[in-house]
């Protein structure tokens, strides 16, 4: 191994209280994505771009996970500060990644113990729908518990302003092919959502980043910690994306989330029961927390539109956003759908 | 006899294969590659000098000797096909221009997908990994390793050891969704990992 590369490996993994491998057959470099250094014309802090490592342990079985990103890549540096911090609380230490990130000449590593649990995408396959709300209740509490570390702890992420859903939100709805029906429905929701204070969020909480480890519910891949702030952005994306997976495996779904939201069935209830609770957690009013959902359903199919993604990978998402659009410009009152304990106000 | 200068590099991760190397010193590599082969493009950013020579300029190499860390074979069956002479004179001959602790690597087709990467295929142009492990240790190479290369010789998404636990584990990371994928650890596991990968890569350190 490089010179450069061995030395930050060794100290990161000096740090987990390991050391480097000697034998070169413990290096297995996969995802191998994007070459470092970073060519000048490409930009830096693109988190998909370099490589992985997964290092095996003498007996064969995975240690350890590495990223490997270009020493100027700053999304990845920032990463590896979020996780030392946040893991300064003992409370929620448990539940993150092991991490530790060094860097060395051109290059960064952050080193993450291989956690030998079930992802929850793969749980999720065998879950009764009652174990899922509870599962997701359990898992968007503790993201909010992380986001309330992330407050306090990493001062650098709290903005000053409030978050506006409208103006955070318009540049995102402007490049969404929906009818102007629909973008006026979905421009008058993100109005009435006003502002609200901002939270810090994982911004990246769906099923394939949680591992559930002797019992114990872990968090994945903190990249865009903090990055988003906009309330409600976690119990949003984990409740649809779970959803989605426990109905299909992760293959879209027949009927549009908002239409579960609004059912009577367990899905239904227990959706709603998440969304209100986070709300009620990071003290939202019912135009609030309709302001989360619409914003989460714009920004998460934009985020797709921006990356460039195929269609069959977007349209899921934009059907979404146009199903909740339909349901706001049909004069049904989401807020008694969906918030109507957050309408009579704190009990 | 020509000798391409590289300077501009174009973007394309395989030249990540850098980092797994231990070349002595990162100011001067060669590759003997066909033309229109990236991979000296694609190092280019990790040394001070990267130059190409065609298949047919390696004897001798127009370098003198003990002056490269790395030398790198790209895609064996197009330099040579079948002709397992030359890759005893290339590796003899970078044996001569590299320094003390100097590093050649060799890209190849694994001989079990040859017929769908190799233009011209035919059973006579293949070299397997033994023989070109064999081939290093016969040079006088060191501390050999093999790789497999996935998902095709010249894209290196994916760089494995070939020792059966790291098949396994690199199987089960990247195809457990797939419908197929799902038989990949079992055929790594049962130790015919050979089977599942396109190209193949062998090291040796002076």
């Amino acid at each position: 191994m490089n010179q450069a590369l061995a030395t930050a490996l060794d100290a990161a993994l000096h740090q987990l209280g390991d050391a480097l491998p000697s034998d070169w057959r413990r290096i297995v470099m996969i995802k191998n994505d994007g070459p470092i250094p970073v060519p000048r014309h490409d930009v830096i802090g693109d988190a998909a771009r370099g490589f992985n490592l997964l290092v095996l342990s003498d007996a064969g079985e995975p240690a350890y996970y590495v990223r490997c990103r270009d020493s100027r890549d700053t999304t990845a540096a920032r990463e590896a500060e979020v996780l030392r911090r946040l893991s300064e609380s003992p409370d929620i230490r448990p539940h993150l990644p092991e991490s530790a990130g060094i860097r060395a000449d051109g290059i960064q590593v952050l080193a993450t113990r291989y956690m030998d649990g079930q992802l929850f995408a793969h749980l999720l396959r065998k879950m009764s729908q009652d174990e899922w709300r509870d599962a997701v209740l359990e898992l968007t509490a503790l993201a909010t518990a992380i986001g309330r570390v992330g407050q306090a702890g990493l001062p650098e992420l709290a903005r000053a302003e409030p978050f506006d859903f409208w103006r955070e939100g318009e540049e995102s709805l402007a490049l969404l092919p929906m009818s102007s029906e629909q973008i006026a429905a979905t421009a008058a929701a993100l109005r009435a959502g006003g502002t609200a204070p901002p939270f810090p969020q994982h911004g990246d909480l769906w099923p394939g980043n949680v591992i559930r480890e002797k019992g114990v519910w872990r968090l994945l891949d903190f990249d865009l910690f903090g990055r988003v702030e906009a309330p409600l952005f976690d119990a949003c994306h984990l409740t649809f994306t779970s959803t989605e997976y426990l109905l299909s495996g992760g293959h879209g779904l027949d009927t549009p989330w908002i239409r579960h939201l609004e059912g009577h069935d367990i899905l239904g209830r227990g959706g709603r029961e998440v969304l209100r609770q986070n709300a009620v957690a990071q003290g939202l009013s019912a135009d609030q927390a309709v302001g989360g959902l619409v914003y989460y359903l714009v920004e998460a199919t934009a985020r797709l539109l921006r990356k460039g993604a195929q269609p069959d990978v977007w349209r899921g998402p934009l059907t979404e956003t146009a199903a909740a659009a339909d349901l706001l410009r049909s004069g049904a009152d989401v807020r008694k759908v969906l918030f109507p304990e957050l309408l009579r106000g704190p009990a | 006899m020509s000798v391409e200068l590289i300077s501009s590099p174009p973007v394309l991760a395989a030249g990540n294969w850098v980092w797994l190397l231990a070349p002595p010193r990162q100011e001067s590599a060669l590759v003997i590659a066909p033309d229109q082969d990236a991979l000296a493009g694609v190092i280019a950013p990790h040394f001070a000098e990267v130059a190409r020579v065609g298949p047919g300029d390696i004897r001798p190499l127009p370098v003198p000797d003990s002056a490269l860390d790395l030398v790198a074979i790209s895609r064996l069956e197009e330099c040579a096909p079948g002709e397992i002479a030359w890759l005893s004179d290339a590796l003899a001959e970078s044996r001569r221009v590299l320094r003390d602790g100097g590093c050649v690597l060799v890209t190849f087709v694994n001989p079990f997908w040859a017929r769908r990467y190799v233009r011209g295929w035919g059973p006579e142009r293949l070299v397997t990994r033994r023989r070109v492990l064999d081939e290093l240790a016969g040079a006088g190479f060191r501390r050999l390793a093999s790789y497999y290369i996935q998902p095709f010789p010249e894209a290196a998404s994916s760089i494995i050891p070939t020792w059966g636990p790291a098949t396994v584990h690199h199987e089960r990371m990247e195809h457990m969704s797939s419908a197929i994928g799902r038989y990949r650890p079992l055929v790594a596991r049962l130790g015919a990992h050979a089977l599942l990968y396109p190209g193949c890569a062998c090291v040796g350190y002076l």
